[in-house]
């Protein structure tokens, strides 16, 4: 019987903040994935109600996860124009800094002095 | 007649007990906080054998100190029997019948060694994934949630945000940052 593997790096819609977190967890660098499509500043602006209000807040928060993550340094964010505001809002992973600084070996020493 | 014990006849028997105990335990080269306890033991061998003593025959003192020689040789016989059997040995001594020239902590495996017997981790694999997994999320969580971190491993979310100075809206906000920058460090455990 054949047995199907998992794909931890497969991510169910909608998406949200966690699934993107998740994904990206488990991404190699250069694995990217479309977050959004359409146009995106429109679309999040409350007064021009594009989306309804709980949708709207989801995506706000989609959005702002994606930019986190590229201001942290894990994933660079591009779009791709597809037509008149319609846009691939895409998030790129990046290659992992090869060693982090163990802070916590440093907190443990600060502790035991 | 069983002999009734009266405080004048304790007061003659417990310094020969107490001689008696130290003596053994200088000749076993046994720890001194173990000469109470056989003391004790030497004590509760006379009362056993207090009703076959015979006061015509000779004093307590003397059938007390008789009592004690055999009781401490008796002692002496059996502590000597369980050190045998505990095996004394250097962890530097040479295994007999092996080929290669190997000492006996060469071949005690560290599961059975005596960080494992205190409780500690033996699995140093394990150990090295956990403290390597542990400096991958020190890294990636900002360095003031590190004290959310330590203060998390005593209470609850909820009695912590009850205890402060965090605000509680603020604690959870600060713990579903957390949780989302280590599921994109890709650790897993933190879904």
């Amino acid at each position: 019987m054949d047995t199907n593997i998992t794909d931890i790096r497969a991510v169910t819609k909608p998406l949200t903040e966690a699934s993107l977190c998740t994904w990206l967890g488990a991404a190699s660098a250069g694995d990217s994935i479309t977050y959004h499509r359409g146009a995106l500043a429109r679309q999040v602006c409350p007064h021009l109600v594009c989306l309804p209000n709980a949708e709207r807040v989801a995506l706000q928060r989609l959005a702002a996860r994606a930019w986190k993550l590229a201001e942290m340094g894990l994933a660079d964010i591009v779009q791709r124009r597809h037509g008149y505001e319609d846009y691939a809002y895409i998030l790129v992973a990046r290659r992992r800094p090869r060693q982090h600084e163990a802070n916590i070996l440093r907190l443990l020493m600060a502790e035991f002095a | 007649m069983p002999v009734q014990l009266s405080l004048a006849d304790l007061d003659i028997i417990h310094p020969i007990a107490q001689c008696q105990a130290r003596r053994l335990c200088r000749t076993l080269g046994r720890p001194s906080h173990e000469q109470e306890d056989i003391e004790q033991d030497m004590l509760l061998d006379l009362l056993t054998r207090l009703p076959s003593y015979d006061p015509a025959r000779g004093t307590l003192a003397a059938f007390a100190t008789v009592c004690f020689q055999h009781r401490a040789s008796r002692l002496a016989t059996r502590l000597r029997r369980e050190r045998r059997e505990r095996h004394e040995a250097s962890l530097d001594d040479a295994v007999p019948g092996q080929e290669e020239q190997l000492t006996l902590a060469d071949i005690i495996p560290e599961s059975e060694g005596y960080g494992a017997w205190c409780g500690q981790q033996t699995d140093s694999v394990a150990a090295l994934e956990r403290r390597l997994d542990l400096d991958r999320a020190g890294a990636v969580l900002d360095q003031r949630d590190h004290c959310i971190c330590a203060s998390l491993t005593q209470c609850t979310p909820h009695e912590l945000g009850q205890q402060g100075p965090l605000p509680r809206s603020v604690l959870y906000r600060h713990l579903t940052e957390m949780r989302l920058r280590l599921l994109a460090a890709g650790i897993v455990a933190a879904a």
